[in-house]
This record gives C-alpha cells, structure tokens and sequence, in this order.
C-alpha cells in the first residue's frame, strides 16, 4: 500500500500543475522575453554538457593510482577533496540552469494559450530524472567518493542531454507557434 | 577579422612556438612564459620582436592564442606528468632549497597562469591540479609521509 502514496502524490502534483498552466494566461511580451531566457540558458546548459571530457579526464583513475604510489594518505584524502569540490560544483552549476530553465518554462506556459501536454510531460518526466540523478550522484559522491561516482557522472551528462533535446524541440515548435500567430 | 589578419595572426603564433617558445622542454614553462608576457592590468599581451615583424595587435593574439593552447595542453595532461614538469621547472628556478615550490603553494602563484578566456571548471580544475601537485613534491621533499 505504501508502495503507492509517492506515486500518487507525484502525479497528482503534476497533474496540477498541468492544469494550472494550461488554466493560465499572459501577455504576448513577456512570452517573448521568457523564450529568449530559455534559449540563452540552454545555450549555457550546453555548454556546460559540452565540458563532459574535462569531466572524463578529472576521474582518470591512473590519478588515483598515481596518488597511491606516493605512498601519503594525506594526499589520497586531498586527491579525493579536490575532485569532490571540482565535481560537485560542476553539477550544482548544471542543476541550477536546469531548474532556472524550468523556472522560464513555467513562466512562458502562464502566458501561452496552446499548451502541449505531451510536450509537458516529457519536460517533467526528464526533470524529474536529472533531478534523481543529481542527488543519487551527490549522495554516491560523499558516500564512496568522487572516483566510483564516475559512471553515474556519463549518466547525469546523458539525462541532461536529453534534457537539453526536449527543451531543443520545445524551443523551435514555440517559436514556430508564435510566428504562426504572428501571421494571423 | 579579415582573412589577412587572421592569417598574419597565425603566422605568428608559429613564428613564436618555432623561436621563443621552442626552448622550453615542459610545456608548463612555456604556459609561466606566456603567462608572463600578459600585463596583468590591461590584460593584453606584449612580445617586442613578435610586434616588430607583425604589429603589436596581432603579437597580442598571437601570444593569447599560444597561451590558451599552452593552457589546454596542461589540462590534459595526467597528475604524474604534471608532477614531473612542475619538479623539472622548479629544480631550474629554484636555487634556495625548496623557496619557490614554498612560494608557489603560499603564494598560489599559478593562479596568474590562467588564460583570461577560460571557462570556471577549466580554471578550477587547473588550480586544483596545480595545488595537488605542489602537496606531492612537498611531500617528496619532506621524504616521509606528511602528518
């Protein structure tokens, strides 16, 4: 029974959300300015996904090996704070273009009278999975530290790339939407 | 940036790794020299034979280009190599027993090392690097584990 009340609160949450936003409406403006947002923070959010071999190259585990040798836990230890502190900050910094992109979202589906439910939910549905992603990484990275959180960090990079692919194709079909409008 | 400048830009960015930056075996000495000719107020770079066989405009892209290049080179080279340049530049500079690798990690000068055009995870990871590094050849010249 337990097993259901998460689930159920979860859709229920997004349930209403999706009907507060397609209850919603707004000035043509203000949409406007919130699409360049968008665009601007996914350009950023990009970016940022576009640093994945920096990333690769921060876990080389022959750094770890190489530490080891040395034969100084003092230095295994800050081997280990550094890249914890590097990656850390790299994913807060990837978590906080997601949700400010989010926040943008929600403010240009206030003023927008053609909501797409299908589109809104997959924007959730990878959301919400950055976001379990992101925290199982946080939570992975001080539990065994920063070298055997390396395939969960190819994981976080591939779900905000998704991400990034629904905001993409949400993007062009809006601007494609206005235009048309603009036509009418 | 026209076609021409762009190419006299390239042209001595090779005439600088074929003549000044070529005596240097370690590619982090060429990054400290590079860093060196950035004047860390206006954030422009100065190379007099370099703006005397182009202008001084295009030494100043030249010179930036080389040392963002130097830069990357450095990222990504693993933490043993690094070790081994940065114990190979200080044993040229140091002639007072360990006074540069002390200033180096009190000072942090490496932090001056840094491209002005460079993103805050490359910045981050370099410095992070250089820190690791310096506890390693400190702990090397204590000879015993640090407590």
């Amino acid at each position: 029974m337990n097993h259901f009340i998460l689930p159920g609160v979860v859709g229920c949450v997004l349930l209403a959300l999706l009907l507060y936003w397609l209850l919603q409406g707004g000035a043509a403006n203000e949409n406007q300015l919130d699409l360049l947002k968008i665009r601007e923070t996914l350009a950023d959010l990009q970016l940022l996904i576009r640093s994945q071999n920096l990333v690769a190259r921060m876990f080389d585990p022959k750094d770890l090996e190489f530490v080891r040798a040395e034969g100084d836990p003092v230095l295994v230890r800050l081997l280990n704070r550094e890249r914890k502190a590097a990656i850390v900050g790299w994913m807060r910094r990837m978590r906080l273009q997601v949700s400010a992109l989010m926040a943008y979202r929600i403010s240009y589906a206030r003023g927008t009278k053609k909501l797409r439910p299908t589109m809104e939910l997959r924007l959730t549905l990878e959301y919400v999975t950055f976001l379990m992603t992101y925290y199982a990484l946080i939570f992975l990275v001080w539990l065994w530290g920063p070298f055997h959180a390396r395939r969960l960090v190819g994981s976080a990079i591939k779900s905000v790339g998704l991400f990034c692919g629904v905001f993409e194709d949400f993007v062009s079909s809006s601007v494609m939407a206005n235009k048309q409008l603009s036509e009418m | 940036m026209t076609v021409s400048y762009r190419l006299d830009v390239e042209a001595a960015a090779e005439d600088l790794k074929n003549h000044s930056l070529r005596g240097f075996r370690e590619e982090i000495s060429r990054l400290v020299y590079l860093a060196g000719t950035r004047d860390y107020n206006t954030g422009k770079y100065y190379h007099d034979g370099l703006a005397l066989r182009y202008t001084s405009e295009v030494a100043c892209k030249a010179l930036a280009f080389c040392h963002e290049e130097s830069f990357r080179k450095v990222l990504e080279i693993s933490l043993e190599d690094l070790v081994a340049q940065l114990q190979e530049y200080l044993s040229i500079h140091d002639c007072e027993g360990g006074e540069v690798l002390k200033n180096w990690s009190k000072l942090e000068v490496y932090r001056v090392i840094v491209p002005s055009v460079c993103d805050l995870l490359s910045a981050s990871f370099f410095c992070s690097n250089l820190r690791l590094a310096l506890a390693i050849l400190e702990s090397r010249m204590r000879g015993r584990p640090s407590s």
